[in-house]
Parts: C-alpha cells; sequence; structure tokens
C-alpha cells in the first residue's frame, strides 16, 4: 500500500475546508456591511488559507508517495 | 446584497436610522482566546514530538501523516476561528423611527430576523448580569411587544440601560407624532 493512500481523507479534509470556506465568504459578502472591517476580514482569512496550503504543499511536495506504508509494528 | 449599516431594506416611507448596534467588543474575545489556545496545543504538541521523538519524523509514513495532520489542524482551526469572527460580526441590531430590526447569526445554517414596529412595543428593560457584563458594561435589552408575539433580544450590547431608555424615548416620539398626525 503506498503513502499516497493517506492524500485520499485529506482531499476530502480540503473539499470540505473548500466548501465551508465559501459558505463563510458567502455569508459575510451577502449579510456582511460594505466596508472595511469586511474586507479585512476576507483579506486575512484568505491570505491565511492560502499561506497555511501553500506550507503544507511545499512539506507535502517533497515526499515520495509511491513508498510503502510502514506499519506501527515493523517501527517499534 | 452589501449594506452599509445606515441603509434599510424596504424602508417604509420617511424611514431612517437612529442607531446601529452590535455586540460588545470585549464578547469577540472568546473566540479569540479559544483561537490562541488551539494554536497553543497544536504548536506544544508538535514540539513534543519532535523533541521527544526526533528519529520517528525520519520515518516517511510517520512524516507524511505528521504533515498531513498539521495542516488539516491548522485549517480548521482557522476556519473555526473566522466562524467565530462571523458570529459576533453578523448579529446586529438596527434601530430606525419605526421599527426595529434585529439580526441574529447561530452558526452558519441558522440566521434569525425579527422585526419589531415601535407603535406596537409595550415595554423596554435591561439586565446586565455576571462579573464580565458589570465590569465592561455590557447586556441585554429586551423588547416586549404587544400580544403574543416573541420578544425581540438584543443580546450583550453595550450600555444597555442608555439603549434601552433611547428606544422608550423613541417610542414615546413615535406615539406622540402618531398622536399630532
Amino acid at each position: 500500500m503506498p503513502l499516497a493512500i493517506f492524500l485520499i481523507p485529506y482531499g476530502l479534509f480540503l473539499l470540505c475546508f473548500f466548501i465551508f470556506a465559501l459558505f463563510a465568504l458567502a455569508h459575510l459578502f451577502v449579510f456582511g456591511e460594505k466596508n472595511f472591517t469586511t474586507f479585512l476580514a476576507t483579506f486575512l482569512f484568505i491570505v491565511a488559507s492560502v499561506l497555511v496550503l501553500n506550507t503544507s504543499w511545499n512539506l507535502l511536495v517533497s515526499i515520495d508517495w509511491k513508498e510503502p506504508v510502514a506499519l506501527i509494528a515493523s517501527l517499534l | 446584497m452589501l449594506f452599509s449599516a445606515t441603509r434599510i431594506d424596504n424602508p417604509r416611507p420617511n424611514e431612517h436610522v437612529v442607531f446601529f448596534l452590535r455586540r460588545h467588543p470585549i464578547v469577540f474575545l472568546k473566540p479569540i482566546l479559544l483561537f490562541v489556545i488551539q494554536c497553543a496545543v497544536g504548536i506544544g504538541l508538535a514540539l513534543f514530538l519532535y523533541y521527544t521523538f526526533p528519529d520517528f519524523l525520519n520515518i516517511s509514513t510517520i512524516y507524511a501523516v505528521a504533515i498531513i495532520l498539521g495542516s488539516a489542524y491548522a485549517l480548521l482551526t482557522w476556519l473555526l476561528f473566522f466562524y467565530g469572527f462571523l458570529d459576533y460580526y453578523l448579529d446586529t441590531s438596527l434601530v430606525t423611527n419605526v421599527r426595529i430590526i434585529n439580526t441574529e447569526q447561530n452558526g452558519l445554517f441558522s440566521r434569525v430576523h425579527a422585526e419589531q414596529y415601535l407603535d406596537r412595543i409595550q415595554d423596554v428593560t435591561s439586565e446586565i448580569k455576571g462579573l464580565f457584563p458589570t465590569l465592561f458594561h455590557y447586556g441585554t435589552v429586551y423588547v416586549q411587544t404587544a400580544g403574543a408575539q416573541e420578544r425581540v433580544t438584543m443580546e450583550q450590547v453595550p450600555n444597555p440601560d442608555i439603549v434601552a431608555q433611547k428606544l422608550l424615548d423613541l417610542i414615546e416620539t413615535n406615539r406622540h407624532a402618531k398622536i399630532v398626525n
């Protein structure tokens, strides 16, 4: 079993994250006021999310995903 | 549709905004504290594992799982904090010379929008209860209307006694104007 198997639940999590993030931003646009606070909140949310995703990508890209999964028993 | 605090949806003739209320800013301290604790727990756990089991991260399986879990934890923490902000920011009370428009955001999928006309209001009371509300002078304003209609509740607003008094003055002015007309 390759390490890439772990990417499936992570991908599902990212999908949920994007859906909920879009819902949240849509709420802010539909029901929020048209002012600097709304703009700043939207901007900060997107920037911080992109930073976390970019850092995760940079760390994940160095992993060889074809490598087999090491079982806990074999590690100890 | 974006709106400003001074704009009313479906305005009645000669209607204008008297004041706009939001929860006291100190209330937002709770999601901030929760966010700081979640960050501290995440960073603390990562440092603990890094310094206690340094060899474990050399195993690619553990390294991959750690990065995935860390990324998911960071995104979830950030999203929950943003939801906390929305819960605070989207709870508003708009008082006009005709009515009170109270909007309450409960989570992401529940939004309560209540309107009460000033001429139907029978009683306005304010309540400051608890240590933090007393220290920072914020509390709840209850607006009771005639009939079996549900009362409007403005929660955790700054200076609730002043708000209640202003509302009573506004109701009185509104009634007087109706009698004169």
